[in-house]
């Protein structure tokens, strides 16, 4: 026993000096970096010069570009993220809520980088990532099937007939199936839009144009095309590839990924803008989408990420390589794009190309959107799939949001009104009579004064309208009468509005 | 680190029952094995410690705990041999169990995801340039003692130098390029500079009320001042440049605005009770599709079981017989399915079975609508799923027909049975009795089987009308995994904990009237 003892003392004796060796494991200097497959062997040779010149390790860690944001958002808070990432644009507006990355300032480069590229990286007026590239899908003909450029849908729908007819190829042009993506371009052609815009030029949520007039003649267009058996579903890119290669699709939309399969094909391909609508749209815009390097803010060596960005990633050699990897559209002006004679084109078919929205709220399109598109192809109806995959998005937006049952005034004005604080969502003095038909309204008469004021539903801060808050002026004693649309979430009062007040 | 335990048990097994263990050998070997698990063990818990994961580093520990009295408690000593797979469990199984369960009750979701000192830790690294600040550049030097010291150099000429932790000086008629010294100090090159960064990003250079921070790779700013700042007795944070309060709402999980609504991001973790259960229940998905989508997952899992079965144990007969030669090679080939991961052959099958361009899907079966139609694709996704199960089903079924007694069978001939009386008499119901709890694990597992539905069609085609996205071929975890990470708000955690432990609940209720079925054919099956 008394043996025993005494190795137990070894034991923990020796425990304590092994671990004691823990911080020294955990101690780790390396800038890391996450980094997708293409990526990564450049910068993996980055790494290695950075580290020769000053002596400090770079990782290089394969993280796939659409994995980078929820993983960082699981690693970084636990330490074991990384202090640089490659990210798609449309990636930031989580990011940023989640306060996971860093605004970049990059003035110092001023005319270096595309401005639609930065722009794609800008949510809530700052930066957040080092854009390296581009793109836009654009129209890809084939010129011995189809000698003409197609200027309109309804000219590619004419032309599809008579390929198909002459037995000239199996297919015209064919569209992906249940992919809003690759669908925009059409939807937008005719009119059609996913969100409309706010004053100040941000996504305006509660209005969803995918059953806008315009987004149902697209989808008739679809309909139509399904109907005559010009398309058939389930297509995906890699598909219509490979068809267009063997000849039996003329025509399909792509992006600048598939530059490299393009001019291996051996086809003789051209790539156009996207085709317009009569009498609507000259051309249709695609979506633009960029990538970009971002900065974790739970990163310790944020500055060291800067240098590390700013230095060695922001110059002629490594925008170069990072261009040639695939034949994306470069962010960085000065790369010479002769290896890809494609990207001029698709250049050219982004002219008018809208940036894809970096807002959350996309997480709710992409599948309603998608569904409707797929309903169509199976033969349902055009105007019916539409308007369900824009309740889909509203429902989903709106959130599970449980029904109105109380409208209350809020703001400066509420302690006047007779509530024991300003502010207050919870106070039942100022809460508004419902008027019927979604119409909510309140009279009071407060004193001269600066005041601001929204609505709150249910009594708490959950929902309020609208986004910022309104500002009322008042030089004497008035009797104000203030109202709420709950189906266009509109608010009004009788001085600033006062002709919506019959006054 | 259970692995290492098993791996570094002592290889003297036998010896290790026996009470009396004389050999010094076997023991100094046991404890060395055991402070190296220990060792580990008290690494991982520094670890999570230092990540604030209470939890997981509790757990760890008592885990670590408990296998040391297993093994140092002579009394305890033969459970040893069950520590790997109790510390496996406990860490693998009940804690993630345990962690579900309570996130359940959480808001954790997209905007949510960090605690609250995290928020406040996060939000207080910001920093800001006050207004009438001085910008300058800056230029970086180090003391033999190795304290760093910036050179300013103003836009307006002036410069000044401020060390870290001391008064900063103005320099008087300065020279027009940084000294390669001054005071002491000595400029530091590219190199070592860039090796400093991380080191001198969050200094403060100067002291007291005159200070300098490192705003930028270039810039650096007097003063630059954190713009968050934690007040404790109102449980806000004040935010420096415009003074505003955001105070904590701790129900919502979020500072939000003293006056009006507004909000800083990110907002944090708090515990919400039984919301999540509640916007369940009023989830307008819930209101839609589920019935239909509740019946296929049913069917989904059902037809599953009873197809793999039927085939494997029909192979696995035709297999028994020893009649039929090359029978090794045969059962080697047909396992093969069984050996190829799930994901790379549904691939593949998505792709045979494509409707335009695959083998089958445009040439022999063209017309099924394999991925269009709503039978087309659930016949599609069954195919598949026979394919990836048969070989188990196969392989099981094999290993119990060798169980049942030949006599069983003789006496049978005796009677003058048929060979489909035999079956459906004495094989199906012996046979039963072993497979029954592997049958309804096959139904627990394919009643979650995500992977083959998101991996085939993605739940497509879509179901028409529907509030939410939902499609023919959707099963409830599919489904209701759209419900919480594609409602256009990022992944919602809480919510899809609170659906897990609601689906964990509908499966062991129809588990447990399984198990009350298999109870009774095994009474049957007493009686052969």
């Amino acid at each position: 026993m008394n043996r025993n003892k005494l190795l137990l003392v070894a034991v923990l004796l020796m425990v304590l000096a092994v671990s004691s060796l823990a911080p020294v494991f955990a101690q780790d200097d390396a800038l890391v970096i996450w980094a997708d497959g293409r990526r990564a062997p450049i910068l993996q040779g980055l790494a290695e010069d950075f580290e020769a010149e000053f002596g400090i390790p770079v990782e290089i860690q394969q993280v796939e570009l659409g994995d980078v944001r929820d993983q960082l958002l699981v690693a970084g808070p636990a330490g074991e993220g990384p202090d640089i990432g490659i990210i798609p644009h449309d990636h930031v507006g989580l990011l940023v809520r989640n306060g996971a990355i860093v605004p970049f300032d990059l003035s110092e480069f001023e005319g270096q980088f595309l401005e639609s590229a930065l722009a794609l990286f800008t949510f809530e007026g700052q930066v957040w990532g080092l854009p390296y590239a581009q793109e836009n899908v654009a129209f890809v003909r084939n010129v011995d099937l189809v000698p003409e450029a197609q200027t309109t849908w309804e000219q590619v729908a004419a032309t599809s007939a008579e390929l198909v007819e002459s037995g000239a190829s199996q297919y015209g042009f064919v569209m992906q199936t249940g992919d809003a993506y690759h669908a925009f371009p059409i939807i937008s052609a005719f009119g059609g839009y996913i969100f409309g815009l706010n004053d100040d030029s941000t996504f305006n949520t509660s209005d969803i144009g995918w059953n806008s007039e315009g987004g149902l003649a697209a989808a008739q267009w679809m309909a139509d095309m399904y109907a005559a058996g010009l398309m058939t579903p389930s297509w995906d890119t890699t598909a219509l590839q490979e068809a267009f290669n063997a000849g039996d699709v003329a025509m399909f939309v792509t992006g600048p990924w598939q530059s490299n399969a393009l001019l291996e094909s051996g086809i003789n391909f051209s790539i156009d803008p996207i085709p317009g609508a009569e009498g609507v749209s000259e051309a249709g815009s695609p979506f633009s989408g960029g990538q970009g390097f971002i900065i974790s803010a739970f990163s310790d060596k944020q500055l060291l990420a800067e240098s590390f960005l700013y230095e060695y990633v922001a110059t002629d050699e490594v925008m170069q390589q990072l261009f040639e990897t695939e034949g994306r559209i470069p962010a960085w002006t000065s790369v010479d794009t002769s290896a890809f004679p494609t990207v001029e084109s698709f250049i050219a078919a982004g002219a008018n190309a809208i940036p894809m929205p970096a807002i959350p709220e996309m997480g709710a399109v992409w599948s309603a959107a998608g569904n409707s598109q797929t309903l169509i192809s199976t033969g349902e109806d055009a105007a019916a799939s539409f308007n369900d995959a824009a309740e889909q998005i509203a429902t989903a937006i709106e959130g599970l949001a449980a029904p109105i049952e109380t409208v209350t005034l809020v703001g400066s004005l509420q302690d006047e009104a007779g509530c024991p604080a300003e502010w207050d969502p919870a106070c039942e003095v100022t809460v508004m009579t419902d008027d019927g038909g979604g119409q909510w309204s309140i009279t009071v008469t407060l004193p001269a004064g600066d005041y601001e004021w929204k609505v709150a539903l249910n009594g708490t801060w959950d929902r309020s309208y609208p986004g910022a808050n309104v500002a009322l002026s008042l030089t004497e004693e008035t009797e104000v009468t203030f109202r709420y649309n709950s189906n266009t979430n509109g608010v009004q009062d009788s001085v600033n509005n006062p002709e919506s007040f019959g006054g | 680190m259970s692995a290492i335990a098993s791996k570094a048990r002592p290889p003297q097994g036998d010896l290790a029952f026996s009470k009396d263990q004389g050999n010094i050998v076997v023991i100094a070997l046991r404890y060395l094995a055991l402070m190296i698990v220990d060792a580990f063990a008290l690494i991982l818990i520094y670890g999570f410690l230092e990540d604030q994961n209470l939890g997981l580093a509790l757990i760890l520990g008592v885990i670590t705990v408990g296998a040391n009295i297993f093994v140092l408690v002579p009394s305890l000593f033969p459970i040893k041999w069950m520590t790997p797979g109790l510390m496996l469990i406990t860490l693998l199984v009940i804690y993630p169990v345990f962690y579900t369960v309570l996130t359940a009750f959480t808001n954790r979701a997209d905007g949510h995801i960090l605690n609250k000192s995290q928020v406040v830790d996060l939000l207080g690294q910001q920093r800001y340039v006050p207004e009438g600040a001085q910008l300058y550049e800056w230029t970086l030097y180090r003391s033999e003692d190795g304290t760093y010291a910036l050179w300013l150099t103003g836009d307006d000429g002036n410069v000044a130098f401020a060390p870290a932790g001391a008064p900063i000086i103005e320099v008087e008629s300065p020279p027009e390029e940084a000294p390669p010294t001054y005071e002491g100090y000595t400029q530091l090159t590219r190199a070592e500079r860039t090796q400093a960064l991380t080191e001198i990003q969050n200094l403060v250079f100067g002291e007291g009320e005159d200070t300098a921070g490192i705003q930028g790779r270039s810039q650096a700013a007097r003063p630059l001042e954190s713009r968050y700042v934690y007040d404790e007795e109102r449980d806000a944070l004040i935010d420096q440049s415009t003074g505003t309060a955001y105070i904590a709402d701790n129900q919502e999980g979020l500072f939000r605005a003293e006056r009006g609504s507004e909000v800083l991001q990110p907002g944090y973790q708090v515990n919400v009770g039984f919301r999540n259960f509640e916007r369940l229940v009023n989830d307008p998905g819930l209101r839609g599709p589920l019935l239909q989508v509740f019946v296929w997952t049913v069917t989904f899992a059902l037809l599953s079981v009873l197809t793999t079965f039927a085939v494997g144990l029909f192979m696995a007969l035709i297999l028994n017989d020893n009649a039929i030669p090359g029978r090794k090679i045969i059962r080697s080939l047909l396992i093969i399915p069984y050996a190829i991961p799930g994901v790379i052959a549904i691939g593949v099958w998505r792709g045979m079975l494509n409707e335009n361009l695959g083998i089958i899907g445009a040439g022999l079966g063209s017309g099924i609508g394999w991925q269009t139609d709503p039978w087309g694709v659930k016949f599609g996704i069954l195919l598949i799923n026979l394919w990836l199960g048969y070989p188990y089903m196969m392989l099981i079924s094999s290993g119990a027909l060798q169980a049942i007694p030949s006599e069983v069978y003789e006496a049978a001939a005796v009677d003058g049975a048929t060979p489909v009386q035999r079956f459906w008499r004495i094989t199906l119901p012996l046979l039963l009795i072993t497979m029954g709890p592997l049958l309804i694990a096959s139904f627990t597992y394919n009643f979650n089987n995500f992977l083959i539905i998101e991996a085939y069609n993605a739940g497509n085609p879509p179901i028409p009308g529907t509030n939410t996205p939902a499609g023919y071929s959707d099963i409830l975890i599919s489904y209701t995994y759209r419900l919480a990470f594609g409602a256009g708000r990022g992944a919602d955690y809480g919510y899809a904990a609170a659906i897990t432990i609601i689906i964990f609940a509908i499966v062991a209720i129809i588990t447990l009237m399984q198990f009350r079925l298999t109870r009774r054919w095994e009474e049957a099956g007493a009686n052969v």
